[in-house]
């Protein structure tokens, strides 16, 4: 049977799934007998819809519904011939013998043209100034990712790299935790388990992730870098479908299906194998043992023609373990951090008359975002950091006119934050920060008790004049941050408590143009302002400030985008983000350990040429040039940031060939890091060691950074399900790309330390 | 948050001097300070304490020694002393105490907060500055700064005491006698312990849990016990009380066949308490 032909079912079709048969043309009894069946796509058992079911050569005719059935009441016994004929399908031909007095029903499974399948979903009209979506086709095969889903956005334009497990998200010159990430529109405090080596959200329950590097609208704010949404896609509502993966790091499955006409439910969840693995890399008086998993679940019910009502349970946990054995007592370490989260969303979404709609999304959940218990000699480190988080979200749309439109609503988000500490007072560490080890004046212990209410109302005016050519959206968003913190603290042998409430009101207008100059050209323009609450450890009394104020940037972005072809989209931007109020280290003995004394600027351009999947192909050329910069104080001159990156290139490109096969490929090269270099040092002898003296802050720059990660995927298609085998190879030719700068006892010699070398993840994945 | 919690165990992972190809700290070359010591260690307003410093030079250049006391305060969150310190000849708040190899330094008449931010053993401390400087042959110049303690009422902190250095032969340890070198073979490996005095780890009290509702905690001092040698490799930089046994290699850096080899051991507590001995070898 040549590929693609159309199989019979092993067993008969389900009963209670009768096709319905067409009325028939005349009014004379049948003189034959039903023909009926459904077509499905190989591998996963998708209905297929639109598919020509021809008889004997199109002397009688049926298409596939939504469904995949197709129903023929009538048809002569005998033998006939079955084409099935889409445009999205290889063309098949099947025999088929009808009896007398003898119904057929059967199921033909069909190949899908995947090389051809395109994922153009017309111009979205709602799109932010400067806005990238990727689609589980792109980001489950670019190289170097594994196929996870926020590792892909590091590679689109204007996100630096970062080094370790490359897990942060720097965005336009940004600071990792200025970028907020949102599940369905409430916040996940976890990205990525283990600082970067798999997302916490299951890619398989994804339908787009949408990234804005900054100047983005009312809806969303509490965050002054740029903004990620995943947005979740409901459960299949025909089948039972699912998978099973293993690779080198972990294992994960999902299942989903209906379970009754209008509620449908998908289970998922992922557990790490590394840590079985590491152990024989490691050597016998030093431990570490990472390990992680994650769950999802989600349930979604279709209330009435009106209303849909999604329920979404998802978590991650994250354990590590690290011991040296070392008989001086005082270099032995152990290092025990458990972080975790649990979430549960409720959404629901009524659609009012006249395309009006109103969305409500309530979440709760514990997190424990991060602890620590560490034991360096007899210094006891200790954070545990336990936060209930609250989150309340209703938006309403409403078309006002047929060029004009509202959005309006209410953005809430709580939590009950409780952090004990016991450590030095520099507390977390913080951008700007010299290298190395903890050490320092100031040992505190504190158990901080904060109550953060976070509420912002926001609305959005959306109008289009000039023929509709300039689309306008002026919108508004009031940031209101309420935090009550009540500190107990030891402190130098001496015990007290502090309690401090905090109320600061703050609107942020935001502005952005569309120009629509030819239907392959739009201009486009926007500035917005964007305030950000201090991270909870900078909310202290012995390790922060318990007066300490939201920090604020104010973006602008202007650019241009050309669309030759329906799928081929290039993009270039220039931004300026100004940054205000930072929260700095205090400067004098006066001064508590943060103020919000910095400062900051940063400017830049960035192009993207992306071809999304066409004939096989998907691929993107991205290019960043820019500078980021901060002053930490009143007076200081500007340095460079961190992340700064003067120019981040990446090229992408993957294709599907016949017979399953894929190949993909991604090149990076980005300018190295900066870092403070050491220029002498001294030694502490109450502590036994030397410390460094550094010269300016990040004025050293490691040399640049280039790689080349190559994927390869083969899919066995079969009847009811899909294998597929990949391995992605990340540095292929073992660049030994430099990470950081390692000292000698004395600091006096001074050595790089290389990143990651050649590094290949092989995996299998089993799908039905 | 999290992510800084990665940070934190990298940081841990990748200080000083880790998976590379340098001297280990062990291995004595040129002008070195390895140790001050107070007696006593711990002193209270207007008191005195007598300081005293072991230094070596393995090209044996004369040294000149300059103390001054800094009395800038560390920054809460900052590095346990100024910078400024360290790297500033003159300033106001640098008191030049003079030259020699001990020094009387007393505490100043302040209040213990006005010497900066308590450490994790609820200490406050005065910073004295030592430079360290040759004065013939190629010129080489050393910063160390000790920090005394300012006794704040509590049992006071004592230098921990060195009482015995020995070599451990066929199970049993030979003590090593001060002015005796003992002859080793070039590419031996000698086993070395050193023995802690009785009362040497002290206890004192810190708050560790929740101060709500968790009174002080007593813990027990952590006191290491450094190793130096000119020539070879020991198999660990320092020891503890529970292992007190360390390998010095032979074979790598060899020393040449009759040098006297200076062994020096040196034991510090996490309050400022310190104490050394000195040994010699002979290599055959």
């Amino acid at each position: 049977m040549p590929e693609g032909a159309p199989e019979k079912p092993d067993a008969p079709p389900p009963s209670d799934t009768p096709a319905t048969p067409a009325p028939p043309q005349e009014a004379a009894p049948p003189a034959g007998v039903p023909f009926s069946g459904r077509v499905l796509r190989r591998g996963d058992r998708t209905p297929v819809a639109g598919v020509s079911v021809l008889i004997d050569g199109g002397t009688v005719e049926a298409t596939s519904d939504a469904d995949g059935r197709f129903s023929f009441p009538d048809l002569p016994v005998g033998e006939h011939r079955i084409q099935l004929l889409g445009s999205q399908t290889v063309p098949a031909e099947v025999k088929e013998t009808l009896s007398p007095n003898k119904s057929l029903q059967v199921t033909y499974y069909v190949e899908i043209l995947e090389r051809y399948r395109t994922t153009v979903r017309g111009r979205p009209i709602e799109r932010e100034a400067v806005e990238q979506t990727l689609r589980p086709e792109e980001f489950k095969r670019i190289p170097g990712t594994q196929g996870d889903t926020l590792k892909a956005l590091q590679s689109l334009p204007g996100v630096a790299r970062t080094p370790f497990f490359g897990g942060q998200l720097v965005v336009w010159g940004s600071r990792p935790q200025d970028t907020r990430t949102f599940v369905d529109g409430v916040f996940v405090p976890t990205l990525y388990h283990f600082g970067g080596l798999r997302s916490t959200v299951n890619g398989e329950f994804i339908d787009a992730l949408v990234f804005t590097p900054g100047a983005y609208g009312s809806e969303y704010g509490r965050g002054i870098g740029g903004l990620v949404e995943i947005q979740t896609r409901r459960p299949r509502d025909q089948g039972l479908h699912g998978y099973v993966q293993i690779d080198s790091l972990d294992a994960s499955f999902a299942l989903e299906g209906p379970v009754s006409k209008n509620v449908s439910v998908a289970v998922g969840g992922r557990y790490s194998l590394i840590q079985f693995i590491l152990p024989a890399f490691t050597p016998n008086n030093f431990q570490l043992t990472p390990a992680y998993w994650d769950y999802q679940a989600k349930i979604h019910w279709n209330a009435s023609p009106r209303d849909d009502v999604d329920l979404f349970i998802f978590g991650s946990d994250d354990t590590i373990k690290l011991s040296t054995k070392n008989p001086n007592p005082a270099a032995q370490a152990q290092f025990d951090s458990h972080t975790f989260y649990h979430r549960g969303l409720v959404r629901w979404l009524h659609r009012f008359a006249g395309r009006v709609t109103l969305q409500v999304t309530a979440s709760s959940g514990y997190n424990v975002p991060f602890q620590v218990r560490a034991n360096i000699g007899s210094i006891p480190l200790r954070i545990d950091a336990r936060v209930t988080p609250y989150v309340l979200r209703a938006v309403v749309r409403a078309p006002l006119t047929s060029s004009l439109r509202l959005d309006a609503g209410l953005d809430f988000e709580g939590a009950t934050n409780v952090i004990d500490a016991a450590l030095t007072q520099n507390g977390a560490p913080r951008e700007g920060d010299a290298p190395g080890p903890p050490r320092g004046a100031g040992f505190a212990t504190e158990t901080t008790t904060q109550r953060p209410a976070y509420l912002a109302p926001f609305a959005a005016l959306r109008f289009s004049v000039l023929d509709r050519r300039l689309t306008i959206v002026p919108s508004v968003r009031v940031e209101i941050f309420n935090t009550f913190s009540s500190s107990r603290y030891a402190l130098g042998g001496k015990t007290g408590r502090s309690d401090v409430t905090t109320n600061f009101i703050r609107p942020s207008p935001r502005l952005t143009l569309r120009y629509r100059v030819s239907s392959l050209l739009d201009l486009k323009a926007a500035v917005g302002v964007y305030y950000q609450s201090p991270d909870p450890t900078a909310i202290s009394y012995s390790f922060g400030s318990q007066r300490i104020q939201p920090e604020f940037s104010i973006h602008y972005v202007a650019g241009v985008e050309i669309r030759p072809t329906p799928t081929l989209l290039i993009e270039a931007e220039g931004f300026y983000k100004d940054l205000r109020n930072l929260v700095v280290r205090g400067t004098s003995a006066q001064d508590p350990p943060v103020i919000n004394d910095g400062i900051g600027r940063i400017y830049g351009g960035e192009l993207l040429v992306r071809q999304e999947l066409f004939k096989g192909f998907f691929g993107w050329l991205a290019y960043t040039a820019s500078r980021s910069e901060r002053a930490d104080h009143p007076g200081d001159p500007f340095r460079v940031f961190q992340y700064d990156q003067t120019h981040i290139f990446s090229i992408i490109g993957s294709y599907q060939f016949r017979r399953g096969y894929q190949v993909g490929i991604r090149f990076r090269y980005v300018t190295g890091n900066p870092y403070t270099p050491v220029t002498g040092a001294y030694y502490d002898i109450n502590e036994d060691r030397y410390t460094p003296l550094y010269g300016g802050t990040y004025s050293s720059r490691l040399p640049a950074f280039h790689s080349l990660d190559v994927r390869f995927d083969k899919t066995w298609t079969f009847k009811r399900w899909r294998l597929l085998a990949y391995i992605d190879i990340q540095n292929l030719y073992n660049r030994r790309n430099p990470e950081g700068i390692t000292y000698n006892f004395d600091y006096s010699q001074r050595q790089p330390v290389s990143g990651q070398p050649l590094f290949p993840v092989f995996g299998f994945r089993g799908e039905f | 948050m999290r992510r800084s919690s990665i940070l934190l165990l990298l940081l841990f992972l990748g200080g000083p001097g880790c998976g590379n190809d340098f001297n280990p700290r062990s291995y004595l070359s040129g002008l070195r300070v390895l140790a001050v010591r107070a007696m006593p260690p711990e002193v209270g307003p207007g008191q005195t304490a007598q300081l005293d410093v072991l230094s070596v030079d393995t090209r044996g250049r004369p040294v000149d020694f300059a103390w001054a006391v800094c009395r800038l305060p560390p920054i809460p969150g900052g590095s346990s002393v100024r910078s400024e310190c360290a790297t500033t000849d003159t300033a106001p708040f640098l008191e030049q105490l003079g030259g020699g190899s001990t020094k009387a330094v007393t505490m100043p008449n302040v209040a213990p907060t006005d010497l900066g931010p308590p450490d994790y053993t609820n200490g406050f401390y005065l910073p004295v500055r030592l430079r360290a400087e040759t004065t013939a042959g190629d010129p080489q110049r050393v910063t160390s700064i000790y920090r005394l303690r300012y006794a704040l009422g509590t049992p006071p902190n004592q230098n921990p005491r060195i009482a015995d250095v020995a070599v451990v032969q066929d199970g049993q340890a030979v003590p090593l006698v001060e002015g005796q070198p003992l002859p080793v073979r070039i590419g031996a490996k000698i086993t070395l312990r050193a023995t802690l005095a009785a009362g040497s780890v002290e206890t004192y009290q810190v708050y560790s849990g929740d101060p709500r509702t968790t009174p002080p905690e007593t813990v027990t001092e952590t006191v290491s016990v450094d190793w130096f040698a000119p020539a070879g490799d020991f198999e660990n930089n320092a020891t503890g009380e529970a292992e007190p046994d360390n390998t010095l290699d032979l074979g790598q850096r060899p020393p040449s066949a009759g040098a006297t080899i200076d062994l020096f051991v040196m034991a510090h507590d996490e309050r400022g308490g310190i104490d050394w001995a000195h040994r010699t070898l002979v290599a055959q």
